[in-house]
């Protein structure tokens, strides 16, 4: 047989080698797939077994490491029904360890026909050692994270919260939800803030020794670095606290900072003042004739405290004169102030890392009445951050940026856009500090520190129509130290009320600039700044009678 | 095929069975271990992120405030008393002469100032 030269025995033989090998084939991978079942470890889902499980979301820190958000572990109760064996019982029980459950609708759950049961999410670990001793069947643990932030109150509003499955509802937790997330899977690298929170605590506690000093409704205080927009402290008071959001009450939870828009009144008038100076409308030596109100249409546009005379530009700011604002304005006209405004970000929302912003207010006619008025501040409301990066873009040499509250690098030159010249930005620090050191922002004055501002007092709006007097927005911007500036202070504090030691005034001036001062006086050393004597260079030595510098620093601008 | 052949072939049978069986049993002790090892990890990642969040509750600043106010005669420093060393009168090294800024200077930097 082995002989068979016939070709239907070779075609058979061929046949029988293909067979074989192809069952050769089949055991021998049989066999390694055997070896390596034994020997070698599946991959558990593409990651080492030893590697913490993906966190979800990342810690948000200040700019200092300090944090802000973190997860922990928390346990959860939950019953499941059909395996519980006297749901009446069961429910009576847990609601004696957890009495702000309700028995009924407990009872009912669990003698329900479902397979699961939230009974409460996040027990305390007492609660937990209490119901674990009751050894309950059907009743069981389960271990969740949680978001908490140990800082409680202090950022509540920047840094907002999450819902129980720690989804972001506001603040950045909800504007970075994305970047949270990112970062969890790819390292778990925190996200740090440009907050610091030493910063922080200063503007809460200083707003809110005035906020209750005044009998005020609420405040917001803004610190912002001036040569990269970073926001170094944002407080909204009423504030809330993030671990319990829903125990707070909903205008608590309002960010004034950033959603809140309101006119500023007279800080404005140093957009007037910038634009003016732009535009070639003024110098130093020019000014306008503030000696009448004016009336424009049906309107009067009155000075507060009428000096009834020609003023010059640096008298303009100094006595915060709206006659010689609304002049200054209408001189520059509405197109280019439109211009202006649009040029330095006051038109339009603001961009920061947060869902709450505020779009601004402004005419759709921009008429010559319009113009004037928002000259000195009215007619206009933009949000209080939208100011102070404009603010800053006034006084860092010009260049406007964006703010932001995520920590820049270090080494990284921040984004920004030329929105005034550096002349323009240098007169008006300059003036900025003639008006804290003779005019309505004295009381901001720090020793050590030269700063420079401008205090606003709005009327706000009466819900019935027109301005209700007794209503007051009352603000103070500032920047420190004024002849270089690092970081500029905003403060708003939201219908303050004249006190007997304010002699009744609750404007800006009596109001907001002392808290601006206070400010400035503890973040200066924390932020190392040296503090140093004497005023803003090139002009009067600052000992000596105010009254007769302010008269010489007058003369020297109005000579050649 | 011989006798030998045949033993010699379920000699290698056995060993490689038991070789297997070896290795399957090593691989589940190793593996137990890393299990081990890596719930022992997590619990530490864990333990570290609780006391993390503990430490920054409780150095935040407005209890290190209110722990300040009640246990140290501190006040916050004022821009007022903060100078720069090189302002500082300094006290002469002699008192009997009149100060001599550049010698004590010397001596501060000689102290390692």
């Amino acid at each position: 047989m082995v002989s068979g030269d016939s070709p239907a025995a070779a075609l058979c033989r061929a046949r029988m080698i293909v067979v074989a090998l192809a069952f050769v084939a089949a055991f021998a991978t049989i066999a390694t797939r055997l070896v390596m079942a034994m020997t070698v470890a599946p991959p558990a889902d593409g990651t080492f077994a030893g590697a913490p499980a993906p966190a979800g979301r990342v810690d948000i820190t200040d700019r200092n490491g300090n944090l802000l958000a973190t997860d922990l572990p928390i346990a959860s109760l939950y019953g499941e029904p059909r395996r519980v064996l006297d749901a009446a019982e069961t429910a009576a029980a847990l609601v004696r360890i957890l009495p702000e459950l309700d028995r009924e609708q407990l009872h009912a759950a669990l003698a329900g026909e479902r397979g699961f049961v939230w009974i409460k999410r996040g027990l305390t670990p007492g609660q937990q050692a209490a119901i674990h001793a009751l050894g309950l069947p059907g009743i069981s643990f389960r271990r969740e994270q949680r978001r908490v932030y140990p800082q409680g109150a202090l950022a509540a509003h920047v840094v907002g919260f999450t819902d129980i499955d720690r989804r972001g509802l506001a603040g950045v937790e909800r504007a970075l939800e994305d970047e949270l997330r990112a970062r969890a899977a790819g390292g778990g690298q925190p996200l740090a803030l440009a907050l610091d929170v030493r910063f922080q605590q200063a503007v809460r506690e200083e707003l809110a020794a005035t906020v209750s000093t005044f009998h005020a409704v609420g405040g917001s205080g803004i610190v912002l670095d001036v040569d990269s927009g970073e926001v170094l402290a944002m407080v909204s008071l009423p504030d809330f606290n993030p671990n319990r959001p829903a125990a707070s009450a909903p205008e608590s939870r309002f960010n004034r900072a950033t959603l809140g828009v309101y006119e500023l009144g007279s800080i404005f008038k140093l957009f007037t003042a910038a634009m003016a100076l732009e535009n070639g409308v003024v110098d130093l030596a020019s000014g306008y004739d503030a000696s009448q109100p004016l009336r424009v249409a049906r309107f009067t546009i009155r000075d507060y405290k009428p000096k009834s005379r020609w003023l010059s530009l640096p008298e303009i700011l100094v006595y915060s004169s709206n006659i010689g604002a609304a002049l200054m304005a209408l001189d520059v006209g509405g197109e280019a102030q439109r211009a202006f405004l649009d040029r330095i970000g006051l038109l339009r929302p603001v961009e920061i890392e947060l869902p709450e912003v505020g779009r601004p207010i402004y005419p759709a006619v921009w008429r010559d009445i319009n113009t004037m008025t928002i000259g000195f501040g009215h007619g206009l409301a933009v949000t209080p951050i939208q100011a102070a990066s404009a603010l800053a873009a006034l006084v860092n040499g010009g260049v406007l940026h964006s703010p932001t509250l995520v920590k820049r690098d270090a080494g990284e030159p921040p984004p920004g856009q030329r929105a005034i010249s550096q002349q323009t930005s240098d007169t008006i620090r300059m003036l900025s500090h003639l008006v804290v050191r003779y005019g309505s922002g004295r009381k901001a004055q720090v020793e050590g520190y030269p700063i420079g501002g401008k205090t606003g007092t709005a009327e706000k709006l009466d819900p019935a129509g027109g301005y209700a007097e007794d209503r007051l927005l009352s603000s103070f911007a500032a920047a420190f130290p004024i002849d270089d500036p690092r970081y500029l202070v905003l403060v708003s504090i939201d219908e303050p009320q004249g006190i007997e030691e304010s002699y009744g005034y609750a404007t800006g001036g009596w109001t907001a600039a002392p808290t601006v001062g206070r400010i400035v006086a503890r973040i200066g050393p924390l932020a190392g700044i040296a503090p140093r004597q004497g005023g803003f260079p090139g002009l009067p030595a600052t000992d000596g009678n105010a009254d007769e510098q302010w008269e010489a620093t007058l003369a020297a601008f109005r000579a050649p | 095929m011989t006798v030998r052949a045949m033993a010699g072939w379920a000699l290698l049978a056995l060993l490689a069975a038991t070789a297997a069986f070896w290795l399957k049993y090593e691989r589940h002790e190793r593996e137990e271990q890393l299990a081990r090892i890596a719930s022992a990890t997590a619990e530490s990642h864990e333990q570290i992120r609780i006391l993390r969040a503990e430490w920054d509750y409780l150095r935040r600043p407005e209890r290190l405030a209110e722990l300040a106010r009640r246990h140290l005669e501190l006040a916050p420093v004022a821009p007022a008393r903060m100078a720069r060393l090189a302002d500082l009168p300094l006290r002469p090294l002699h008192p009997d002469e009149g100060p001599a800024a550049g010698a004590t200077t010397a001596a501060l930097e000689t102290q390692g100032w």
